[in-house]
């Protein structure tokens, strides 16, 4: 072995506890010296996972340089496992406070004002998030026949993201928060976030630049564009000036329609790539590594791919229809989001279509159902959305809960159930295990969400088409014909049924939970014969059937 | 230049841009001496299980 390559490790250590004890020392010091509780308390909480971080280098200066780099997979999975769970509870909760209002508590902590962002961020920035981390992890070393580069950076992103959630949800709760929808976090945590995402782009880059394979497969262009442009909305949609460096208030730098619009063409691109371009990226590799068939079609996956990219830029204009934006740019809004139906659509029938000659699947393996029936409402709620976008449409759907539902079958239909058919066929994989604890566990977590994502969506409907005709209604003598707080009163049935509509996605989350608990833990399966081959870990598949020769 | 032009040339260079991009994709996409290329792409998901091939 080369002087170099022994130095080599050495450095890579002395590098990660440097960075580590920086972070500690400026964390004790705003644990010390911030002008308010919060920062105080982030203060400490950075110090103490710096200080975790640097025991845990200290104490392990070897690397085991062989192979796939898997640690950070598996820490990501579980966490969205785990951080899931904790959403989709607290997406229930506030969904019984607003059919019960006295669930709020009359608590400053627990009010649906400060449990709603706890909610949208936890599912969709440590659920979906990791998720993403972990796929986008996986597929990128296969696919490349690379290992990540880096001896603590693949580490460093996955427990720097954790940490960033950690900080997220702590400031929602405490009342610290910018007020732009799905960038709550003040600037401070906006710029942790910068640093992990700019480590989680490097060792991403890194890991395509070092690949044994001349193409780069499709799945990973679809997360490279998810990691370059959420980087990019991020930074220009957080840009502000704190008002102590000491402190977490700050001050946007936009104001007025130009604030309206970056946060929408924020907000809407946060939609576009991290919640569908990162989520396309799994599908795929998802679903032709689960049927065991390459795509449908490698060209259309191209196309897919740049139309997609090409138009969602475009498309957050139609979040302020008949608004003080100018008419024009409303108008482009709504245009590009009709065109993305032609994308939107093209993407679900390739997913459909790559299970053609296996149908068969679809009833044998639930694991495939979940990801079938994810790209189904893949192709139901891009079919919504552009339609929703229309303006007089949208001057019927906009502030109801249309908008609500809408969301919610992109969400818990298209992510969740992509991610939840992606984190059962990694769990045995990254495990090395035969296959799952229980495939019929699988089964009872596939009908548990439909049927809740069923009543979801269709009491938001109701609700929502039944505000939006109540707003708009008048009498003969032109005066509007309700009160505001008669629609409410209407919506009590509505917000019941949708609230038990999620109360069985959240079980369906718990069984989740246990299933992947009990194959981590190593227990045997129980029904390890329903299971198909490909449910193991590569190595556990057994010997290539005997071809015979021609 | 007055707003009005540098509308009317920005327009028009962005114009050319995007729509030289997309002729450019599609011929990338649809040529046919790229059809084994792409034959072979789709196959990766399903041959790269293998640990020891790693680099």
């Amino acid at each position: 072995m080369s002087a170099i390559a022994a130095e080599k490790p050495a450095l890579n250590n002395a590098l990660a506890m440097g960075s580590a004890a920086v972070f500690a020392g400026l964390g004790a010091f705003l644990a010390l010296k911030g002008v308010d509780p919060v920062m105080n308390l982030h203060g400490a909480v950075l110090a103490a996972a710096s200080l975790l971080a640097l025991a845990y280098i200290f104490t392990h200066p070897a690397d085991d340089k062989s192979g796939y780099l898997d640690g950070p997979i598996r820490v990501a999975t579980l966490a969205a496992v785990f951080w899931g769970v904790i959403g989709f509870a607290a997406g229930d909760f506030i969904a019984w406070q607003l059919a019960f209002p006295a669930l709020n508590f009359d608590l400053p902590w627990t009010t649906f004002g400060r449990l709603r962002p706890l909610h949208t961020s936890a599912v969709i920035f440590a659920f979906g998030g990791n998720v993403l981390l972990a796929t986008s992890f996986y597929v990128v070393q296969r696919t490349s026949r690379a290992r990540m580069p880096g001896r603590w950076a693949p580490w460093f992103v996955v427990w720097g993201y954790q940490l960033f959630i950690v900080l997220a949800a702590t400031s929602y709760i405490l009342g610290a928060t910018q007020g732009k929808e799905y960038a709550e976090p003040e600037w401070h945590v906006d710029l942790w976030l910068t640093i992990v995402w700019v480590a989680y782009l490097l060792v991403f880059l890194g890991t395509l630049w070092k690949r044994e394979e001349p193409h780069i497969y499709v799945a990973n262009w679809f997360y490279l564009a998810f990691i370059v442009t959420v980087a990019m909305l991020h930074i220009v949609n957080n840009l502000t000036v704190p008002v102590s460096f000491l402190g977490t208030q700050s001050y946007p730098v936009m104001a007025g329609v130009q604030a309206a619009m970056t946060q929408w063409w924020y907000g809407h691109n946060a939609v576009g790539f991290f919640l569908t371009a990162g989520f396309l990226g799994i599908m795929y590799y998802f679903v032709p590594k689960r049927v065991e068939r390459p795509v449908y079609s490698y060209r259309l996956s191209i196309v897919h791919f740049w139309s997609l990219i090409f138009l969602y830029i475009w498309a957050g204009p139609h979040h302020l229809h008949y608004t003080a934006l100018p008419e024009w740019a409303q108008t482009l809004g709504m245009t590009f989001s009709i065109m993305l139906w032609m994308p939107s659509w093209g993407g679900m029938i390739n997913g459909l279509m790559t299970l053609s000659g296996a149908w068969d699947r679809l009833r044998t393996d639930p694991v495939v159902r979940l990801l079938v029936v994810s790209i189904a409402f893949y192709g139901m709620s891009t079919f919504e959305g552009p339609l929703m976008s229309i303006k007089a449409v949208n001057s019927l759907s906009h502030y109801t809960d249309w908008t609500i539902g809408h969301v919610h079958s992109g969400a818990l239909g298209w992510v969740g159930m992509v991610s939840f058919g992606a984190i059962y066929c990694l769990v045995p994989w990254l495990w090395k295990r035969e296959g799952l604890y229980s495939i019929k566990l699988v089964e009872w977590h596939f009908w548990l969400s439909t049927i809740g994502i069923v009543l979801y969506i269709t009491s938001m409907w109701v609700a929502g088409i039944t505000q939006g005709l109540m707003w708009r209604a008048y009498d003969n003598l032109g005066f509007l014909k309700y009160s505001f707080i008669e629609t409410v009163e209407a919506l009590h049935w509505p917000y019941i049924i949708r609230a038990v509509g999620g109360l069985l996605f959240v079980i369906g989350g718990f069984v989740m939970a246990y299933n992947v608990w009990r194959t981590v833990r190593g227990d045997v399966p129980v029904d390890l014969k329903d299971q198909p081959r490909v449910a193991a870990a590569p190595e556990l598949r057994g010997g290539v059937v005997a071809v015979p020769a021609e | 230049m007055t707003y009005q032009d540098a509308q009317v040339w920005s327009q028009l260079a962005a114009l050319v841009i995007f729509l030289s991009l997309a002729v450019g994709i599609a011929i990338y996409t649809f040529r046919p001496a790229n059809k084994a290329k792409f034959e072979r792409a789709a196959q990766l998901p399903l041959l790269s299980d293998n640990d020891e091939t790693v680099n």
